[in-house]
C-alpha cells in the first residue's frame, strides 16, 4: 500500500509530468517562466489548489452526479482558487503583483480539471491528495526548471527575492536575451520535452498494442503516452455496459 | 425521474453556497489586511511625490462635485501645494488604479507615482513605484505622456491621464472642457445651462441649452468596449433646425496595438478633417461622413455617437412596443416551460 501511494506521489514528477510528459498547462509555463521566483510562486500556488481540489472532489465524487460534475469541479477549484488569491493578496502582495492575472487563470490550467476528471473522482480522498501533491511538484519541478534556464542564461540573473535579482557574474554580460522572451521560451520547452521523452521511462508502447488508443475516450487528454488510465476507464466503461 | 431533475440542481446550488461561504469567510480576514496595506501605500507615497511635504493626519474633506477618481486630497502645511489620491476609472479591464500625485501652486505636477496597478498587461514603467510618475514632472493639465506603446497598456495610460486631470479640474487648475468648447464654437451666447438628463444615452455625456434660445451643444463620446473608457470626446454645437454648426473634438484615446503592424494610427490632421466633415450635417447626413481612412471602427462609432447627440431631445425611455414584446417573450417563456411540465407530468403518470 505504501508502495502504491509512493508511485501516485512519484508518477508525477517524471514518467506523467503534467508538463513535459502530458503537455498540460503550457499557458503558465510559458509566461511565468521568465523568472525564477515567478515560476516556484505559480508551481506552489498550484499544487495548493491542485492537493485540496483533488482532495474535495474525491471526497464528494459519490455525491456528485454524473451530469454537473463538470460545473462543480469548475466551482471548487475556481474557490480554491480565490482562496489562495486573496491569501496571496494579503500576506504576500509582492508575489500576488509578480502573479498578476496568472493567479486567477489557475482556475483553467488543464492539470487541475484534468487530474480532478482522471483521477479524484475515480480515488480515494488520500490518494488523490497524494496525486495532486505529485503533479503539482511535477509541474513546480518543470516550471523551475525553465525559469533557471531562461533567467540564467537569458538575463544572467536569479531572482529568488521579488525584485532582487542576484547577478550572475559572467552571464549578465555574456548571455542570450531571446531566452527570455516568447521565442525562447518555446525553444526551451521544447528541448525540455525532448530530453524528459528519451530519457524518461517508455510510454506504454507495448500497452498500446494490446489496447489501441482508438475510440478511447482519454486519447485526446493524456496525449496518448500511457494507456493504464485509458485501460482503466475502458474497463469501467464495458463493467457499465454489461450492467446495462 | 424527480429525484433525477431535482439532484443535480440541488447538488450544484450547494456546492457554490459553500464555496461562497468559504471565500466570505477568508474575505472576511484578508479584506482588512488589504485595506491596511493599501493605505500604507498611500500614506508612503505621500513623502515619495513631496518629500519635504507636511500633512494633517486625516485628508481634506472632499466638496460635494469632486469626481469619483479623487479619494483624498492632502494639503500641505508649508504652502508647497496638495496632494492628490486618485483611482482610475477605465483602464483596459477597469480595475481601478492608484495614483498619488504631488501638484504645485502653479498648477504643474511635482511627482506622481503609482501606488497599485491591478491591470492584465502592467509594463515595468507602470508597477506601483515604477518610473512612469516620473515623466509627468513639470507637466501641467493639459500636457500628456505617451510613453508605452500596446493597446492595452494605452487604454491604462489613458485611464491615467483623464484621472490626473480631474485632479487638476478639482483644485482648479484646469476649466470644464466641455463648457470652454461651447463658448468657443458658439462665441454669441454668453451663458449656458446644463439641461443633461438623470438618464442620458451612454454616447451622450452632458447637452448644455444656449441661454439666448441659438441652439444646443452635446458632449458626444464613445468609449472602450474592453472597459468602457472614454476613447473620444466631441463637443458638438447644434442649432435650432437640428444641423450641426461647430464640432471640437477634445479627446482622442483610441488604442492601436503597434504589435499588430501596420496601418499606423491616423495623424492628427486626419483626425481633424473627419470631425470638421460633420459640419453642416444633420442627422440625416451623419452617415454620409467619410471614415478615417484604416480607423473604420472608431469612425462607425463617432458617427454613432453624432446621432444620438443630434436626438439629444428624445426619450431615452424604452418604446411601448419593445416593452410589450418584452413582456410577451416572457410571459410566453414562462406559459410555455409550464406547460412541458404539465404535459410531460400527465404523459409519465399515462405510463
Amino acid at each position: 500500500m505504501k508502495n502504491n501511494k509512493l508511485s501516485i506521489f512519484l508518477k508525477g514528477l517524471i514518467a506523467e509530468n503534467p508538463v513535459l510528459v502530458l503537455v498540460l498547462g503550457t499557458c503558465p509555463t510559458l509566461a511565468q517562466t521568465s523568472s525564477v521566483i515567478n515560476a516556484i510562486s505559480m508551481g506552489i500556488a498550484a499544487t495548493i489548489v491542485l492537493i485540496c481540489s483533488n482532495a474535495v472532489i474525491s471526497a464528494l465524487r459519490k455525491i456528485i452526479p454524473d451530469t454537473v460534475r463538470i460545473p462543480c469541479y469548475i466551482v471548487i477549484i475556481a474557490g480554491f482558487v480565490t482562496v489562495v488569491q486573496m491569501l496571496m493578496h494579503a500576506y504576500l502582495p509582492d508575489l500576488y503583483e509578480m502573479m498578476g492575472v496568472y493567479l486567477a487563470l489557475i482556475v483553467v490550467n488543464c492539470i487541475i480539471l484534468g487530474r480532478a476528471e482522471m483521477f479524484a473522482r475515480k480515488n480515494t480522498v488520500l490518494d488523490s491528495a497524494i496525486d495532486g501533491a505529485g503533479m503539482g511538484l511535477g509541474f513546480l519541478l518543470a516550471l523551475f526548471a525553465m525559469a533557471f534556464i531562461r533567467e540564467v542564461f537569458g538575463a544572467g540573473t536569479i531572482t529568488i527575492i521579488p525584485g532582487d535579482p542576484i547577478v550572475i557574474p559572467f552571464l549578465s554580460t555574456y548571455n542570450i536575451p531571446i531566452l527570455t522572451q516568447a521565442p525562447g521560451g518555446f525553444l526551451v520547452f521544447g528541448i525540455l520535452i525532448a530530453i524528459v521523452n528519451k530519457i524518461g521511462p517508455k510510454k506504454g508502447e507495448g500497452k498500446r498494442k494490446e489496447f489501441s488508443c482508438e475510440g478511447c475516450p482519454s486519447a485526446a487528454l493524456c496525449g496518448k503516452v500511457s494507456c493504464s488510465d485509458s485501460i482503466e476507464i475502458a474497463a469501467n466503461t464495458a463493467e457499465k455496459e454489461e450492467k446495462i | 425521474m424527480k429525484k433525477e431533475a431535482i439532484m443535480p440542481v440541488a447538488v450544484l446550488t450547494v456546492i457554490c453556497v459553500v464555496v461562497a461561504a468559504l471565500m466570505g469567510l477568508v474575505n472576511s480576514f484578508t479584506a482588512p489586511k488589504i485595506d491596511a496595506d493599501n493605505a500604507d501605500a498611500v500614506k508612503k507615497s505621500l513623502s515619495i511625490v513631496l518629500p519635504d511635504g507636511s500633512f494633517n493626519p486625516e485628508p481634506d474633506e472632499l466638496r460635494e462635485d469632486a469626481p469619483e477618481t479623487i479619494k483624498s486630497i492632502y494639503t500641505d502645511l508649508n504652502g508647497k501645494g496638495w496632494v492628490a489620491v486618485i483611482e482610475t476609472t477605465g483602464g483596459y479591464t477597469g480595475k481601478p488604479i492608484g495614483i498619488t500625485a504631488a501638484i504645485d501652486t502653479d498648477g504643474k505636477i511635482i511627482k506622481t507615482v503609482v501606488t497599485r496597478n491591478e491591470e492584465s498587461i502592467v509594463p515595468d514603467e507602470l508597477k506601483p513605484m515604477g518610473s512612469y510618475g516620473d515623466h509627468y514632472a513639470g507637466k501641467d493639465a493639459y500636457e500628456t505622456v505617451d510613453l508605452v506603446t500596446g493597446a492595452t497598456v494605452q487604454y491604462t495610460e489613458a485611464a491615467i491621464k483623464n484621472a490626473l486631470y480631474d485632479a487638476f479640474l478639482y483644485l482648479g487648475f484646469a476649466s470644464d472642457r466641455v463648457l470652454d468648447g461651447a463658448h468657443e464654437l458658439m462665441p454669441n451666447v454668453k451663458e449656458f445651462i446644463d439641461i443633461t438628463p438623470r438618464k442620458t444615452k451612454p454616447t451622450v455625456s452632458r447637452i448644455l441649452e444656449a441661454a439666448d434660445g441659438s441652439g444646443h451643444v452635446v458632449c458626444a463620446v464613445t468609449k472602450s468596449s474592453h472597459s468602457g473608457a472614454p476613447e473620444t470626446e466631441t463637443v458638438i454645437a447644434i442649432d435650432n433646425t437640428g444641423t450641426i454648426i461647430g464640432v471640437k473634438n477634445i479627446l482622442w484615446s483610441v488604442g492601436h496595438n503597434l504589435a499588430y503592424g501596420p496601418p499606423p494610427p491616423p495623424s492628427e490632421e486626419a483626425v481633424d478633417a473627419f470631425f470638421q466633415s460633420f459640419v453642416g450635417k444633420n442627422v440625416n447626413e451623419i452617415n454620409s461622413v467619410e471614415h478615417i481612412t484604416d480607423a473604420t471602427g472608431t469612425s462607425n462609432n463617432v458617427k454613432a455617437a453624432f446621432e444620438d447627440a443630434l436626438r439629444f431631445n428624445e426619450s431615452t425611455e424604452m418604446h411601448p412596443i419593445f416593452r410589450v414584446l418584452g413582456i410577451t417573450a416572457i410571459v410566453g417563456g414562462l406559459g410555455g416551460l409550464i406547460a412541458y411540465l404539465v404535459i410531460s407530468k400527465k404523459r409519465r403518470t399515462a405510463e
